[in-house]
């Protein structure tokens, strides 16, 4: 049984929005209880005329079909809108397009060298390219400290996006520690290790190469290496790199190797793309 | 890929990760296979592993790729990885292939020798890596499943008449729908969907079945979501109703509707066609999944022609997708048109240079690019996405994000994208690509003064790998 709906009166305007509210609302109801519109004066009243349809759901699939080809072929633009006033202009050149790719690598694979290559984008003097400020800060929104870091390192854009996009901001609950914001954070490094950190390439690359070729360094110790490469004197990369590589591949310790070396040529990498223009 | 050795870098850079690097260099031993061997075709061998019987490994190193009995679902596995370092370091003798590595050779080219015989398109431009590009796909009617396989005796009236009654089901379908009513409950069970789905795969119209499955998931996703999903009725009768009425339509429509409900057009066929040569700018690119499938689809705009068209390649779990086309590049190339009243899918043919940087775009105002965008919905209602590049700035209008000029302004769909797009423009009038969609457009390229960027969606790449 199905109520009939009001035809509209003659004469009297109806437009394509109306219409179509109206189709949404049979829809809604389904055709069993409300029949479809009559459709307003036009083309979709010639279509309907052209190639009646027998039962009120038919009618009512064919308005729509009708109706949407008519909508979105006849798109038409909104009225123009007044631009949003730019963020201040930041004279700071942007991180080149190498080493936003070599950020895309760290966010996804060494994520212990991300401090130190927001760093060096700030003393480098340098910004972040646009299209890294929206994913850095929405990675760092609950660490207070990375932040305002990598606030510093986006500028006047950073702040602006912010505006726009209060999801950006950040979202813990601690303030961040300004004096942390420039140092890079240390990692745990055994105290047997330390001097390491500021040997020569070749000592150090001794120690590490030669621990894994030995069997002195382990699986067990990837953590404290990855740590130890991560905040090794850059000078030793691209040495520590090479000596690494040349582990024995029959070594139980070569997967760790091939860890360590990747890490090592990334940071090399990483700190070359960022020298100071 | 070459059918030379390959290098122990092209080796490495196949590895899904650094650790299956580092658990395939202790296996990359002699002492852990046995009967190895290489051709130039294959290169094979059993690793004595943890099991009682040694592994069965073998790597198509021309076409790249894999075959282990090892029980990892990691592709390439360790084990395939360590044959092929063994391999790259000359510690494979040359020689003929074991029964194992004979047999999937061969399945694998006799494979190869019906796709390019009988079915459509699964290649693109020479695949250098396991790559899936250009079959069939996506909004695009032809990201289907597999056919069922179609006995010699099925005439092709057999397989029309399979469609005209999946395109009637369809019709009988949607008429309960608007029947009952878009409020029945049963319309947020995806099994409703899936249903109709599975049904219209079998009757072989699966362009439609995508639809019905990406339809599937507008329910209840926007307040305003009956609205959509009507609309979407809408264009599913139509099809319907053309489908069953190709014959009457005039000939460029009519291979529009074919192909958007799932016939499929030979490969050979479209290649066989007059190419069009062009330096092809690169102008967006833009990812989405489609059920198990994740698919690229790659703009490009002819430098001199104006015209565009579209690269679709794809990618199951663990396939890379199509990584030959660098946004912000041209390329001089032919391209192949698939047929129909738009034509915006082409083929990949001879590329005449490698790609160069390529110059700012031409730009449309907003009302011409509505124009351009209208003119394509008529010839072709059921477009889901068509390009255009504007020189236009994004700004909020009554809570949203909208592209504006002072000729008028197209809204924007929700997302981070739109952040990125905000940033890349800093609010500023810019060259921007995007894809118009019925929900809004989708930035996919800011088009800076010294550079593009590419913004557009991105696969997940725990989905796919990235094209070694």
């Amino acid at each position: 049984m199905s109520a009939t709906a009001t035809a509209p009166a003659a004469g009297q305007p109806v437009t394509l929005g109306d219409y179509w509210r109206e189709m949404v609302t049979v829809a809604l109801l389904g055709t069993d209880r409300r029949d479809p519109p009559a459709p307003p004066t036009g083309g979709l009243a010639d279509l309907a005329a052209d190639d009646p349809q027998p039962t009120p759901s038919q009618r009512l699939l064919q308005q729509v079909a009708g109706c949407t080809v008519a909508q979105r072929a006849g798109v038409l633009p909104g009225a123009s809108a007044r631009a949003i006033a730019p963020p201040a202009e930041d004279p700071r050149p942007a991180t080149p397009p190498a080493a936003t790719a070599t950020w895309r690598r760290i966010a996804s694979d060494w994520p212990v060298l991300e401090d130190e290559w927001m760093l060096a984008v700030i003393r480098s003097g340098r910004r972040l390219a646009p299209e890294l400020v929206v994913p850095i800060l929405a990675r760092h929104r609950t660490d207070a400290t990375r932040h305002a870091r990598a606030l510093v390192a986006a500028g006047p854009l950073g702040r602006w996006m912010i505006e726009w996009s209060p999801r950006l901001g950040c979202s813990a609950k601690t303030r961040p520690v300004m004096e942390a914001i420039g140092e890079l954070p240390e990692l745990a490094i055994l105290p047997d290790l330390l001097p390491v950190l500021s040997a020569s390439p070749k000592q150090a690359a001794h120690t590490i190469a030669g621990g894994l070729s030995s069997g002195v360094f382990g699986v067990s110790h990837r953590a404290v290496l990855v740590n130890l490469v991560a905040r090794i004197n850059p000078a030793c990369l691209d040495h520590l790199g090479e000596a690494i590589g040349r582990v024995d591949p029959s070594q139980p310790s070569i997967g760790l190797a091939f860890a360590l070396a990747d890490l090592a040529r990334l940071r090399h990498q990483m700190l070359t793309e960022l020298e100071t223009p | 890929m070459s059918t030379g050795r390959w290098q122990v870098e092209q080796v490495l850079a196949l590895a899904p990760k650094p650790s299956s690097v580092a658990a395939a260099q202790p296996l990359a031993v002699p002492a852990r296979w046995t009967s190895t061997g290489y051709d130039d075709r294959a290169v094979w061998g059993r690793c004595i592993g943890s099991s009682a019987e040694p592994y069965e490994c073998a790597v198509d190193h021309v076409e790249v790729a894999f075959r282990c009995s090892c029980p990892s679902r990691i592709l390439p596995c360790k084990h395939s990885l360590a044959l092929l370092l063994l391999w790259a370091r000359g510690q494979v003798a040359e020689g003929s292939p074991p029964g194992f590595a004979a047999t999937w050779i061969a399945k694998r080219l006799a494979t190869a020798d019906t796709a390019a015989a009988s079915l459509p398109d699964n290649s693109g431009p020479a695949a250098a890596s396991p790559v899936a590009t250009d079959s069939n796909g996506a909004d695009d009617p032809h990201l289907l499943p597999p056919l069922p396989p179609v006995e010699p005796n099925k005439t092709r009236d057999d397989r029309i008449a399979r469609m005209s009654a999946g395109l009637a089901e369809l019709d009988r379908w949607l008429d309960d729908r608007v029947r009952t009513g878009l409020a029945d409950p049963s319309l947020a069970s995806y099994k409703t969907w899936d249903g109709l789905a599975a049904r219209l795969i079998d009757a072989q119209v699966g362009g439609l079945a995508n639809r019905v499955r990406r339809l599937a998931g507008l329910v209840g996703a926007h307040p305003d979501w009956h609205s959509h999903v009507l609309a979407e009725l809408g264009v599913l009768h139509l099809l319907a109703t053309s489908g069953r009425h190709l014959g009457a339509l005039p000939a460029g429509l009519a291979d529009s509707v074919a192909a958007t409900i799932g016939w499929q057009v030979r490969q050979a066929d479209i290649l066989a066609g007059v190419p069009l040569t062009d330096h092809w700018v690169v102008m967006g690119r833009s990812d989405t999944r489609e059920d198990r499938i994740e698919v690229r689809r790659i703009w490009l705009r002819g430098s001199s022609t104006g015209e565009w068209a579209m690269v679709l390649s794809f990618a199951a779990y663990q396939q890379s997708l199509d990584a030959s086309f660098v946004v912000g590049t041209h390329v001089h190339a032919d391209v192949f048109r698939y047929p129909g009243a738009v034509a915006l899918r082409v083929l990949i043919g001879p590329r005449h240079s490698e790609p160069q940087i390529a110059s700012s775009p031409a730009t449309s105002t907003i009302v011409q690019a509505c124009g351009e965008v209208g003119r394509a919905l008529a010839a072709e209602p059921w477009l889901e996405r068509y390009p255009l590049c504007v020189l236009a700035a994004p700004t909020r209008v009554n809570g949203r994000w909208v592209l504006t000029d002072a000729t008028g302004s197209l809204p924007l769909t929700d997302g981070t994208i739109v952040a990125t797009l905000l940033a890349c423009t800093a609010g500023r009038p810019t060259a921007i690509t995007a894809e118009w969609t019925a929900a809004g457009l989708v930035p996919l390229t800011v088009h800076l003064p010294d550079r593009a960027v590419d913004i557009g969606p991105v696969a997940d790449t725990s989905f796919v790998r990235a094209a070694s």
